[in-house]
């Protein structure tokens, strides 16, 4: 009994070593390596597929047991299309063979395009004030039986019908039983002034970052669902803040105890009997796309840009020793921070056009020639230009990873070819609403829309956001109402005898060309205003 | 430097023997093209046999790591050279090759040719004794010993016997007595030692020396046979090293920079 409980001891405590064994690759050229925390930066030009790169090294991390998250990216819903497969792989197997088929000069040279042919599930985070019909989220994830599919089963009627109290009539459509949620909705606490309903946000921003990683799910936000900018900075800005103490405080490392009461088991379960995913469960991989807009070192899109900026760089400097791996995408290297471009483990170039390689890399390019010169004394040039080509001779599947130091091997950096995610990649043909059913309101598509900014929820009372967007607009009327009436008082009765005292209807036109007058006033409004003040300050 | 190291002959400097067969063919190959360009045929054609026979034996060794072939031009590397033409390379170098000749009932020459074996003989040819033993001299031996240009001496020095009417082929008693000297001196007179064209046609004799005409007429017929050959061989040659070069090339760059996963193994 002692033995074994020695056992168990040793094998508890003999794990952290096999850890650090394992984080060491087995091909020291791959960058991807799940059992570490990584920081990647991808430039390249437009179109150049850095975004469908974010999503493989996500993807691959996923599939190691990574929580990921997807964070940023355009508001095309580009960052729900992980839950989409349209098949692409089988069309293009198919076309292969057509096209192999035809005569050598009919063929046509295979493009560049998605791969997919698998899906995965996704928590898509809104705010509050965002309503998704449930209808559409479940005929989306296949909740229930096409007419067809139930008649092929061999019933004859479609559904049950149900009478309400009311007397109306409803036909409950049948569901099918093993369906899956492959889209989850978690609505999320807009941080509001001062940041005083902290407590919500972490609580839901915990919960979801649960729900991702208990039900292997991708947490996606998309700006999409944002009624201003501003929000979408702000939750961002907050996440990024936040994450670390809750990953701290919930995303604990496996032990061997903690594998055995998983699994239900007594012993302790050596390292070597873990899976992938439960030797990865502690870590987080978080995606930002168009990472150089977020991080610019110049001009910002958006004036509450910065506190991103400060955000990610307070990220960056300690996500590893938070087991957070990031990455991010950039169109041209000059323009992020150089601090937050620093702080990168890997580097990845695709295709670049010269004028967008950051100067400090030029020794990158001019290594790059030594290399191919030499190539091409020994083979000559069109095997050296398949080995070292120029950034701006990269093709789309083709990228240089900088490593952050030289590995094992001697490099420094490496050519790779790179696949496609096995999702389906947004394109720009891609229409997410016609895709899944999930359709913004607009003014002109009420009827069809699935979805839509609310002030109330369906009890009637207002969304968090909204009370406070409400309350921050009292706030703010009554601290012009103060100013106005020191403004009035001060322009009117002058401490500094040297100055003329101004009329009032001066000062009342002064106050509108400063935008502190409410919009409804008039000059007569604002003089019984003011008489109403003076007496209830004087009194006071 | 002592006296006797000066006469010793030492050399002022030395070719690097290179470990890389490349390099080192290539300057052997160097070596033969110089001589080539500069008309010194037989230092040019040692040169080539010994090269021929150091690549054979490289060749032998390489065959055992089974290169891929050359990916421009789909060649891949023998495990010899043609042995063909290295067998009868050697044939006519080294002697063991016979000259044919076809002849009318004139006894007029109307074809002549190399053949490496009595097997080749066609039923109208028959093979000229020229060394005494039924063959050709051995190329190599028909290196002069003595000057062959801007030289008025009629005779030239080889390193392998011919028969004497062969030697002399159309030379008259009186014209191998006055220009060659085939002269008995007594000490009273000189008398001719052919005196009649029989006799020159039936001796036995085996000369070292022999007419300049004769040995321009044989070695333009040795030489006609090997150079098609060296010319084959060389390109050969050529075609071997560039695709070692190549091959070894691409497969060192292919090692380094080769599809790899860019995924941890796990």
């Amino acid at each position: 009994m002692a033995q074994e409980q020695d056992e168990a001891n040793e094998t508890h405590e003999e794990f952290v070593h096999q850890r650090q064994v394992e984080q060491k690759p087995k091909n020291p050229n791959a960058f991807i390596n799940p059992f570490k925390a990584f920081i990647y930066f991808i430039m390249g030009n437009r179109g150049s597929g850095k975004s469908s790169l974010d999503e493989v090294i996500a993807e691959e991390n996923f599939r190691a047991g990574h929580t990921v998250l997807d964070l940023h990216s355009a508001g095309n819903y580009e960052s729900l299309y992980w839950v989409i497969n349209k098949n692409c792989k089988k069309y293009w197997e198919r076309w292969n063979i057509e096209n192999e088929k035809l005569p050598e000069r009919e063929r046509t040279i295979e493009p560049l395009h998605c791969n997919c042919d698998s899906k995965y599930k996704i928590v898509l985070v809104v705010p509050d004030y965002v309503e998704i019909d449930q209808q559409a989220l479940d005929e989306f994830n296949g909740k229930f039986y096409s007419k067809r599919e139930w008649a092929d089963l061999g019933h004859i009627e479609y559904g049950t019908l149900i009478t309400h109290e009311n007397g109306e009539k409803e036909r409950k459509k049948p569901i099918r039983p093993d369906y899956i949620q492959w889209i989850k909705v978690r609505k999320i606490h807009v941080p509001n002034k001062g940041y005083k309903n902290r407590e919500l946000f972490v609580a839901d921003l915990t919960e979801i970052m649960l729900m991702g990683k208990n039900e292997r799910r991708i947490i996606t936000m998309n700006p999409i669902f944002f009624r201003e900018v501003n929000h979408k900075l702000i939750i961002l800005e907050k996440t990024l803040r936040e994450i670390p103490e809750i990953i701290r405080s919930n995303f604990k490392t496996n032990t061997p105890r903690t594998i055995a009461q998983q699994r239900g088991l007594d012993k302790p379960v050596p390292f070597s009997k873990w899976t992938v995913q439960e030797k990865n469960r502690h870590r987080v991989t978080i995606v930002m796309r168009e990472f150089g807009s977020l991080v610019a070192s110049m001009l910002t899109e958006e004036r509450n840009q910065v506190i991103v900026k400060k955000a990610v760089f307070a990220l960056v400097k300690i996500c590893r020793h938070f087991h957070v791996s990031l990455v991010g995408d950039m169109q041209r290297g000059g323009d992020v921070l150089k601090n937050v471009r620093d702080q990168r483990d890997f580097f990845i170039w695709k295709q670049s056009n010269i004028d967008i390689v950051p100067e400090d890399y030029d020794w990158l390019r001019k290594m790059i020639k030594e290399f191919r010169d030499k190539v091409i004394e020994k083979v000559g040039i069109g095997y050296a230009q398949k080995m070292y080509p120029n950034f701006e001779d990269l093709r789309p599947d083709q990228m240089y990873v900088l490593y952050p130091k030289k590995n094992e091997k001697g490099n420094i950096f490496k050519l790779f070819n790179v696949r496609m995610p096995e999702f389906h990649h947004h394109s720009a043909d891609d229409d997410f609403e016609e895709d899944t059913g999930i359709i913004k309101e607009t003014e002109k598509n009420k009827e069809r829309a699935t979805w839509r900014f609310i002030e109330k929820k369906k009890d009637g009372e207002l969304t968090d956001t909204a009370q406070d967007v409400l309350n921050d607009d009292k706030k703010v009327k009554d601290s012009n109402m103060d100013r106005i009436y020191d403004l009035t008082m001060s322009m009117m009765n002058p401490t500094d005898k040297s100055k003329s005292k101004m009329k009032q209807k001066d000062v009342f036109d002064h106050v509108v060309t400063l935008g502190l007058a409410p919009d409804d006033w008039s000059f007569t409004g604002y003089q019984k205003w003011f008489q109403r003040q003076r007496k209830k300050r004087v009194t006071k | 430097m002592s006296v006797e190291d000066g006469d010793a002959k030492q050399p002022k400097s030395v070719i690097m023997h290179h470990l890389d067969p490349v390099l080192k063919y290539q300057i052997k190959m160097g070596v033969t093209d110089f001589n080539e360009d500069y008309d010194h045929f037989f230092l040019m054609m040692n040169n080539f046999i010994n090269t021929v026979g150091h690549f054979n034996v490289w060749l032998k060794r390489i065959h055992k790591r089974n290169l891929p072939p050359n990916p421009r031009t789909h060649y891949k590397i023998p495990s010899e050279l043609n042995p063909d033409f290295v067998t009868k390379l050697k044939q006519i170098w080294y002697g063991n090759v016979f000259l044919t000749q076809t002849r009318d009932r004139h006894s007029q020459i109307l074809d002549q040719r190399i053949v490496y074996s009595h097997k080749e003989l066609k039923t109208d040819e028959e093979i000229l004794d020229v060394n005494g033993r039924g063959e050709m001299p051995a190329l190599m031996h028909m290196n002069p010993r003595s000057k062959t240009k801007d030289d008025t001496d009629p005779r030239v020095l080889l390193q392998e016997a011919i028969r004497f009417d062969v030697a002399y082929d159309g030379y008259d008693p009186d014209q191998l007595a006055q220009v060659f000297g085939f002269i008995y001196k007594y000490v009273d007179g000189e008398v001719y030692m052919f005196n009649s064209d029989a006799e020159v046609m039936t001796s036995d004799a085996l000369v070292m020396e022999i007419s300049r005409e004769v040995f321009h007429k044989l070695i333009r017929i040795l030489v006609m046979e090997i150079l098609p050959m060296y010319y084959e061989l060389t390109a050969d040659i050529e075609e071997c090293l560039g695709t070692y070069s190549l091959v070894n090339n691409l497969l060192e760059l292919q090692s380094q920079t080769g599809e790899e996963s860019y995924v941890v193994e796990y």
